[in-house]
């Protein structure tokens, strides 16, 4: 995921026992470290990439990649497409190929050409599963860097909340808040000014919520002479989402969220109306520096940019 | 089946009529005049009681509900006011509330502005009749142009000249009501925030 993790604990005692968290804060920041080593795509032995190494047959693979499949499964389907894993090899055509290092800028990658002529639909992802031997057919190589991001910060969160009602977990811009924060408010997540203002282009108040934001602020690089991100339309291949730059979600799950704000941004100049549609609670912005937001979000807004 | 219903009619009659216990006796009877004036008094007091009482009937039938009324729109109003002063200060609203403002603020300042504009074009009227007239004076004179428009006064060199008075308009400016103009709110900070979600790190 190569992404910074922060976990934080609101003590629900008058007094805080930092060894009583101690442990916690360790099995959560063992999870990230499982996750990441399941699902990476950049080590060719990773069990993802074992399985991607030849989709079409049958893998045992470990509980956690296996989990993350079936959610990203159940994503594909949820959205009827808009979120597909398979977008690697889109991905690996833009040169996209390795963990590019993107804070520094000016990335020029070849564009190699793809399997499939671009602009041609795939049909539906269709993986297969055998609980019983955690063994998965692909079908296809997917990447799982996303969604294994949202799942990381679930899972994470399951395991503080066996030791406290207050904590918060965030991971590359996706975050999950329960409880209170230490003032015993909710807590507040800003949302980061794509174009690098100096102050927050909105503040969320979040009890039991997680927010997720997907931005084509970073990654993105030059490619055979053309600029491009890393958010595939799966439609097309090609880099989606209009002219929007960001898009933030809230909801109760990680994973979901993640799964809704990649889609949303997709969804360009429709975002307004896809997200009432779907009562998603979210806010973008777009790349003349205009920020809206659905309806459902402007519960969570407390305060906002003038 | 088959039911019959039965109705009785129940009939109650006044086996004991109540003698007619009006104090005042048919008209046809033959009475004294202080009784029919007495009578007919009566009557017009009866006439006024009556027309009285209707109306303080129709009095309080109707203006407890003004009352209410009045009230329930005061109430809405102070709720309207409250809810208000209470909506979570977004930008949507605060935008337009500054926008309402704003537009109030300029069209004032354009009524100023125009209201100035008409002062304004009244003193140049006034200081080009001015110009007029002192030109007008020299020329009579013999004054070149720069001489004082003074009119001499007493003898000079064998001619007497006296400027006619220009009669100007009162160049008194009306005061001119300037509505206060209440400076923009400062924008608020953005609160301290727990975690940040976008696009340094956001997948």
């Amino acid at each position: 995921m190569a992404t910074e993790v922060t976990i934080k604990i609101a003590p629900t005692r008058g007094v805080y026992e930092r060894h009583d968290f101690d442990e916690a804060i360790r099995t959560a920041l063992e999870i990230f470290h499982t996750v990441e080593r399941a699902c990476t795509r950049f080590d060719p032995t990773s069990p993802l990439m074992r399985a991607n190494a030849s989709p079409t047959r049958w893998h045992k693979v470990p509980d956690v990649l296996y989990e993350t499949l079936r959610e990203a499964s159940s994503a594909h389907q949820r959205t009827a497409g808009r979120f597909d894993p398979r977008i690697l090899e889109d991905l690996i055509a833009l040169g996209y190929d390795r963990s590019l290092a993107f804070a520094s800028g000016n990335i020029v990658t070849p564009q190699r050409a793809l399997r499939r002529p671009s602009g041609q639909p795939r049909g539906p992802w269709r993986p297969r599963f055998r609980g019983g031997s955690m063994e998965v057919l692909l079908g296809e190589a997917v990447d799982l860097g996303g969604i294994g991001k949202g799942l990381a910060v679930r899972w994470s969160g399951r395991a503080l909340a066996t030791h406290t009602k207050n904590y918060m977990v965030e991971a590359g811009g996706d975050c999950y808040c329960a409880g209170v924060a230490p003032d015993a408010k909710s807590w507040r997540v800003g949302i980061e000014d794509p174009f690098l203002g100096d102050e927050p282009l909105a503040v969320l108040s979040l009890r039991d919520r997680a927010a997720t934001t997907s931005s084509i602020r970073l990654r993105q690089w030059r490619a055979g002479g053309e600029s491009v991100h890393h958010l595939i339309d799966p439609r097309t291949g090609c880099p989606g989402g209009e002219d929007l730059v960001a898009v933030t979600v809230v909801g109760k799950d990680p994973a979901a969220a993640e799964v809704d704000s990649k889609s949303l941004f997709l969804a360009g100049r429709q975002i307004a109306r896809t997200a009432s549609r779907r009562g998603i609670a979210a806010l973008w912005v777009d790349a003349s520096g205009a920020v809206d937001f659905s309806t459902n979000m402007s519960r969570y807004l407390l305060w906002q940019r003038s | 089946m088959t039911t019959t219903v039965r109705t009785a009619a129940a009939v109650t009659t006044n086996s004991d009529p109540q003698p007619n216990l009006s104090p005042i006796p048919p008209r046809d009877a033959m009475l004294p005049d202080e009784l029919l004036v007495a009578s007919d008094r009566m009557a017009t007091n009866r006439a006024t009681v009556g027309r009285a009482l209707r109306r303080s009937r129709a009095r309080r039938r109707i203006l407890p509900s003004v009352v209410v009324t009045s009230m329930a729109l005061i109430g809405a109003g102070l709720a309207n006011a409250f809810v208000n002063s209470t909506i979570v200060p977004t930008t949507s609203t605060t935008t337009s509330s500054v926008s309402t403002v704003a537009a109030s603020q300029n069209a004032a300042n354009a009524r100023t502005l125009a209201r100035l504009s008409a002062v304004i074009a009244a003193d140049q009227r006034t200081l080009s009749a001015l110009g007029a007239s002192a030109a007008a004076t020299s020329a009579s004179s013999g004054g070149g142009v720069g001489q004082p428009t003074t009119p001499a006064l007493g003898s000079g060199a064998g001619s007497v000249s006296a400027a006619a008075p220009v009669r100007t308009a009162p160049t008194r400016v009306a005061p001119v009501p300037v509505a206060p103009v209440a400076a923009a709110p400062a924008p608020t900070p953005a609160p301290p925030t727990n975690a940040t979600t976008g696009a340094s790190s956001a997948g």
